[in-house]
């Protein structure tokens, strides 16, 4: 097991910044997730955990050891890379004596070891076969035996789901959620699918255009993300946004778009009027309930109806947005219909408008 | 009506390329098997004398002695192609400056005439004025003349063709480097696996195909080889470097004895297609 740390790492192709000031530390047997959209330096940043590059700024620690000049293979890291880069030509068993004979470990050593890892990734029966020769998640649980064999301090993983179709995804998920539950190795995770982040990670780090956003528990990005970026890339749907602006009379304050509007304690509201300008109010389609009832906060025309079996989505015009909203599965909205909507206003997020900093969510009045 | 004409459509569009196949390639190939088992008399075809050509070359250790001499030209070149080739590959598939430079330059001897390359090579190592021989001079050596040399023309004939055709691998072998994903070489580099055994248990394996393919191409066409050695050597000195493709070239145009050419020829076209199913079936080894 090992501890990571970067100390404002940063990294440049020529006059193109990929990564800047990135502060980040991986605790031991932490099972962190990097994330963000294409291109954001996710990859890169594993890259230079492994070593396989150097950072132009800051530094790299593992256990505490400035890694400058330390080849990947003296750090102690697995990799498992987005395409597996499992060996083409040798057989799954080749591809996971080959870090060992590279280690001169002895036949019978690597034999054990093999059967140890095949085991308990249940692939003991292909250890014959070529990597062609196997499906995309067998593919997976060799790349990820390649790196078990080792016994590395920490696994770096690149999007090891992402070739995989949506129903094996989330069985391996599953599995590997297990399988660090076991081994409780130090592990950094990059995906840009933030239900993988959210379901496996114990904690998130979200990217984005090479600055860190936010770090943190799933749970706090889901309910404090520092910004609009966070709050729209996190969650399944993403946040409703609506530009609000604030509005005084004598029964309270109110961000209010249109027939939208959201009553702000007075705690917030004092600050709210002193900030001045617009807010953004984020509200995740769970806290958007349509029907009918005594405490409806909204009446609108539904445009869209998306039935998810589950539930049903509703999408809402509400001025010049769409408030996206979710009813049970069993209602029978039909487009064109005028509805009535119950707001969580405990939940609502309240955003600057200007730079789509978090200024407070409703409920703690921070 | 219609649906009785659809069936000789295609037949009619190939029929060009098959005329064409027929007339430069079958047709030739018929016809020498036709002068190799007749007599030749100034450029008439004479009576028909069964394998009496053939066995007539096959009992003269000169004919012998050129399949062996080819044979060592042939692997002596190919083997250094490859290595060079490789080894070029290898080093232009880093990051080296001149890059550019450098690959257009050792793609030069390829584009120049075989003719035009002998001169070149022998005016480098002409004993009297070439540069080799002075430079060897200047420096107290003795004086070298290669290519009167019997033991020395063979190795400088095939040094001549390997500098003349190493290109062609290493053309083939850079693309078939760029080929292999980056993936590969860093899960090595994490895996903390050695440089040498990446390169015989990574890189190798990936270029095998691709060796392979070089290995047959280049047999073919330094089995077929002419302009170079008849111009460098001429098969010289003392039959040392009369190769196989030299002597059937000599039979036919220079002695007109066009019956043995041909049985010559047909000997050389067995070699030939045997390499030729060697390539093809590397070819499809490689999909
Ligand atoms: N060798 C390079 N030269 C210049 N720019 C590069 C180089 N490698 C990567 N980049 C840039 O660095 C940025 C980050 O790349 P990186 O591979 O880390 O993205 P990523 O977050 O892993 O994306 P993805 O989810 O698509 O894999 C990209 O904008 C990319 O264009
Ligand atoms: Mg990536």
């Amino acid at each position: 097991m090992a501890q990571i740390e970067l100390r404002n790492v940063g990294l440049r192709y020529g006059e193109q910044t990929v990564l800047s000031g990135l502060t980040l530390n991986v605790e031991e047997g932490e099972f962190l997730t990097l994330l963000g959209p294409s291109g954001c330096g996710k990859s890169t940043t594993l890259n230079l955990i492994a070593g396989l590059l150097e950072p132009t700024s800051g530094e790299v620690l593992i256990d505490g050891r400035p890694m400058a000049g330390v080849a990947p293979r003296d750090r102690r890291v697995a990799m498992v890379f987005q395409d597996y880069a499992l060996y083409p030509h040798m057989t799954v068993y080749e591809n996971l004596s080959f870090p060992l004979r590279a280690i001169k470990l002895s036949e019978s050593a690597i034999r054990d070891k093999i059967a140890g890892v095949a085991q308990a990734l249940a692939i003991t029966a292909l250890l014959e076969r070529l990597p062609k020769a196997l499906s995309g998640g067998q593919r997976q649980r060799v790349a990820l035996g390649r790196a078990l064999v080792r016994d590395p301090g920490v696994f770096l993983m690149d999007e090891p789901l992402s070739n995989l179709d949506a129903r094996l995804r989330v069985a391996m998920r599953a599995e590997l959620k297990r399988l660090h539950q076991q081994l409780c190795t130090t592990m950094v995770y990059v995906t840009h699918d933030q239900a993988e982040a959210m379901t496996l990670s114990d904690r998130i780090a979200v990217l984005r255009d090479g600055v860190l956003q936010q770090v943190g528990t799933p749970r706090e990005i889901y309910q404090r993300p520092v910004n609009q970026f966070v709050a729209g890339f996190i969650g399944s749907l993403g946040m409703n946004f609506l530009t609000c602006h604030l509005e005084q009379d004598p029964t309270g304050t109110f961000l209010r778009q249109d027939t939208f509007a959201l009553r702000v304690p007075a705690s917030v509201a004092q600050r709210l009027v002193q900030q001045g300008g617009d807010f953004v109010v984020g509200l995740r389609p769970e806290h958007v309930v349509i029907g009918e009832g005594v405490d409806v906060d909204l009446r609108a025309n539904v445009e869209v109806v998306e039935y998810l079996g589950s539930e049903t989505l509703i999408h809402l015009r509400v001025g010049d947005t769409v408030l996206v909203g979710k009813a049970p599965a069993e209602t029978l909205i039909v487009p064109g219909q005028h509805v009535g909507a119950c707001i969580a206003h405990a939940s609502a997020c309240i955003f600057d408008a200007a730079n789509g900093g978090l200024l407070a969510t409703d409920t703690d009045g921070t | 009506m219609r649906a009785a004409r659809i069936p000789f459509t295609p037949y009619l569009l190939i029929l060009p390329a098959i005329v064409l196949v027929f007339v430069v390639a079958l047709y030739p190939m018929a016809y020498a098997l036709h002068l190799s088992v007749h007599t030749s008399e100034l450029m008439t075809t004479g009576a028909f004398v069964g394998l009496a050509n053939y066995r007539a070359l096959l009992s003269d250790p000169g004919t012998l002695w050129s399949f062996a001499a080819s044979v060592i030209f042939v692997a002596g070149s190919v083997g250094l192609a490859i290595l060079f080739g490789l080894s070029l590959a290898l080093l232009l598939n880093e990051k080296v400056r001149f890059r550019t430079a450098f690959r257009a330059s050792i793609l030069v001897p390829w584009i120049v005439s075989q003719v035009v390359a002998a001169m070149v090579w022998r005016w480098l190592l002409n004993a009297d004025y070439g540069p080799v021989a002075s430079g060897l001079l200047n420096l107290g050596l003795p004086r070298l003349d290669p290519l009167s040399e019997p033991r020395l023309a063979m190795w400088v004939l095939i040094l001549a063709n390997v500098w003349r055709s190493v290109a062609f691998p290493m053309v083939l072998l850079l693309a078939a480097l760029q080929g292999i994903p980056e993936n590969l070489y860093r899960a090595a580099r994490v895996d903390g696996i050695p440089w040498s055994m990446t390169f015989r248990h990574i890189t190798l394996p990936m270029l095998r195909p691709t060796l392979l393919v070089c290995v047959v191409i280049l047999s073919l066409s330094d089995f077929n080889i002419v302009a170079l050695p008849l111009v460098l050597t001429g098969g010289g000195p003392l039959d040392a470097t009369d190769l196989a493709s030299l002597r059937l070239y000599r039979e036919a145009f220079s002695d007109y004895q066009i019956g043995t050419a041909s049985a010559l020829a047909i000997l050389l076209f067995l070699v030939n297609a045997v390499l030729t199913a060697a390539y093809l079936r590397s070819m499809r080894a490689r999909t």
